[in-house]
């Protein structure tokens, strides 16, 4: 009687204080928590004590990481046909190579604008790392072991960490630093992770194709490009995808050639009409385009002097130009345009990209200086060096490649050293460049 | 006699309390008897109330209960994401909202708001159309980026956007969906994403998935230095 009402009370309390049997697989034994604190070094005490199963204490969520790592496991030749892969770190050593690079692993505070920091070995994880996401924290202990062998950040030369003043960025992939190990272990994990939390392995996925984009000066995976022409005759939009040029139907509208978001459009200074890039219908009736950011331009229908949308590392901006005298930037937060600078120059044309393969937006005077407008300040720049080329109509920048449309109405591709090459014998009207929605590229 | 056996009953209920309140089945205290969390099972209670369901619980605690699972490996992936979507499918209007404060509150944890914001897509609801639109859509705090906080925030609105995918809708309100989000982000990713999702809905182009994933092998083919 009394030992039924002692496990009738205990009972209830268990199920008050840990309802769930799924609770107690979080925790973890006590054989391997040793195991890595000896392994790694840890500072057990600085990560709050050796916490074996609540994950909102520091030291568990770090063993948390680590039991991923070490238990993770991946299957190499999944859908890949049998192709040699060499990675990084190879797929099944990723726990004895951390073991290998790491001398030993602190929590501190003493760096608040760091996720986390390697002085010759030993890691100091702070508040940045604690907050993140588990896929974060894997990938942040990650990168900082490969910061062991001498790897370290440049300068960021694009992407959202440009304006930081410390080095967070990696030259490119080939450097095979902190970045390229850390992207190397997302891939595995989304490409050839057997045992991983589906939700886990969608962020991997996620993450991978994000920080692509952000922490390598030159980008690993891009949009894939091309070339879009207007043809003289405004009949058609030559797209030269890959060596291969397909005809596309042109909207029968005068205007300039845009690049936009969805792929390109020929804007008549009031409306903006969609070119279809993946099939050509022959209909021959303009089709107003309301996919892009140019559908804001049917808000408010009027002839205006200019309006561009273009992206300035992973922010996107769209800006109207009413008159040659002043610019307007569109406020995506409160959906409308925000206040008009004034101009100082006489504005004669502008352009999205330059002939040294510059992109954004500049304004051309009419002596032909080219002033950059700083989207994020909203500011116009000094004028660079050289000056627009008065046989110039257009220019494209696709990649590493640059295609400069001439008053003869033939497109050139512009080498490095400024010579100009012939690049198709057909006349055009218009040029840009214009991204194409079929897969990314893996930069060679 | 009596008195001594309820004495001794009250020492051991209050010992066994004592035993549950301290970190001693935690193992923070030397325990020798916590579980090994080599890999756990997709079997979760749920957190939808059943006539006779004694161990079903609100979501909140379900939530974050089953975020904890993606710092684990798993036995079965395949079978957490069933259970999962399982789960999902039966979320009334009122959770898919809650589920949508969550994956928005930046004091939640990362983990758990990715978590909320993976089932409204899998609850596959019509209703989830407009939360997911709304979570694509909310400005990155410029005070996130750069860093990695920044970057998952981008990583959540891309994954918005990719569950529209996974709701009941036909393809004209999927594609007018992606068509307002395309219209109205200032995330490059965010409208690079609904462009990648418009153009496969449009059977001209892979799924987003599959584009990234065909990218992401062809990195691994790719190695540093080769």
């Amino acid at each position: 009687m009394l030992s039924v009402l002692i496990l009738s009370l205990s009972g209830l309390l268990w199920a008050q204080e840990i309802p769930w049997q799924d609770t107690e697989f979080a925790c973890l034994d006590r054989a391997t928590a040793q195991k890595y604190v000896r392994d790694f070094n840890i500072s057990t005490k600085s990560f709050g004590g050796l916490e074996l199963c609540n994950s909102e204490v520091d030291t568990k969520k770090l063993f948390n990481d680590l039991q991923i790592i070490e238990k993770g496991t991946f299957d190499a030749a999944k859908g890949d046909n049998k192709v040699f892969i060499r990675g990084l770190v190879p797929a099944d050593k990723y726990y004895s190579w951390m073991k290998s690079q790491t001398r030993g692993v602190y929590r501190g505070h003493d760096m608040p604008t760091a996720t986390a920091y390697n002085s010759g070995g030993y890691f100091t994880m702070q508040d940045g790392w604690a907050l993140t996401s588990t896929l974060g924290r894997v990938g942040t202990i990650i990168h900082e072991a490969r910061h062991t062998e001498g790897y370290r950040h440049i300068a960021c030369a694009v992407g959202p960490y440009q304006d930081i003043s410390s080095p967070g960025c990696d030259r490119n992939y080939e450097y095979g630093g902190s970045h390229a190990v850390e992207m190397e272990y997302y891939a595995r994990v989304s490409v050839q992770g057997q045992n991983f939390h589906p939700v886990y392995q969608r962020m991997a996925r996620l993450m991978g194709i994000a920080r692509s984009n952000f922490v390598f000066n030159q980008a690993v995976i891009q949009r894939k490009e091309a070339l879009l022409a207007l043809s003289a005759d405004r009949s058609e939009a030559d797209l030269y995808l890959e060596n291969s040029v397909y005809p596309r139907e042109a909207p029968a509208a005068e205007g300039v050639l845009k690049r936009t978001s969805y792929g390109g459009s020929v804007f008549d200074g009031e409306h903006a009409f969609a070119i279809e890039l993946y099939g050509s219908d022959k209909l021959n009736v303009p089709v107003t385009d309301t996919y892009s950011y140019f559908k804001i331009l049917l808000d408010d229908p009027k002839k205006i002097f200019d309006f561009e949308e273009f992206d300035v590392g992973t922010k996107r901006y769209v800006l109207r130009m009413q008159t040659p005298r002043s610019f307007e930037f569109f406020n995506f937060a409160e959906g409308g345009w925000g206040r008009a600078a004034n101009v100082n120059i006489a504005v004669a044309r502008t352009t999205s990209a330059t002939e040294d393969g510059r992109t954004g937006y500049f304004l051309i005077d009419t002596d032909n200086n080219i002033y950059p407008l700083n989207a994020q300040s909203k500011t116009l720049e000094a004028a660079l060096p050289n000056k627009w080329n008065s046989e110039v109509v257009q220019v494209a920048a696709v990649n590493t490649h640059v295609y400069v449309l001439k008053t003869d109405g033939r497109i050139y591709e512009r080498s490095r050293d400024g010579q100009y090459h012939l690049f198709s014998e057909d006349l055009y009207k218009g040029v840009s460049s214009t991204p194409v929605y079929d897969g990314f590229e893996v930069a060679p | 006699m009596k008195k001594k056996v309820l004495g001794w009953a009250a020492l051991l209920i209050f010992g066994g309390i004592w035993l549950l309140r301290t970190d001693y089945f935690r193992g923070s205290e030397g325990a020798s008897n916590v579980h090994s969390s080599q890999v756990i099972s997709a079997a979760s209670p749920s957190f939808v109330k059943s006539e006779g369901e004694s161990n079903s619980v609100d979501l909140p605690s379900w939530l974050k209960q089953e975020s904890a699972k993606l710092a684990q490996v798993q036995e079965d992936p395949a079978k957490v994401e069933q259970s999962l979507r399982q789960q999902a499918r039966q979320l009334t209007l009122p959770q898919l909202q809650l589920l949508r404060e969550r994956s928005l509150d930046l004091d939640v944890a990362e983990d758990e708001r990715f978590l909320a914001l993976t089932l409204i897509a899998w609850s596959e609801q019509r209703e989830a159309r407009s939360l997911l639109e709304q979570i694509s859509l909310v400005p990155v705090d410029p005070f996130l980026s750069p860093g990695r906080k920044g970057d998952f925030e981008r990583v959540l609105r891309m994954q918005a956007v990719e569950g529209l995918q996974d709701l009941a809708l036909s393809s004209t309100e999927l594609q007018n969906s992606l068509r307002h989000i395309i219209s109205r982000s200032g995330e490059a990713m965010t409208t690079d994403r609904a462009h990648r999702l418009l153009w496969s809905s449009q059977q001209r182009a892979p799924s987003p998935q599959e584009q990234d994933k065909a990218a992401l092998k062809k990195l691994l083919q790719r190695p540093a230095g080769s």
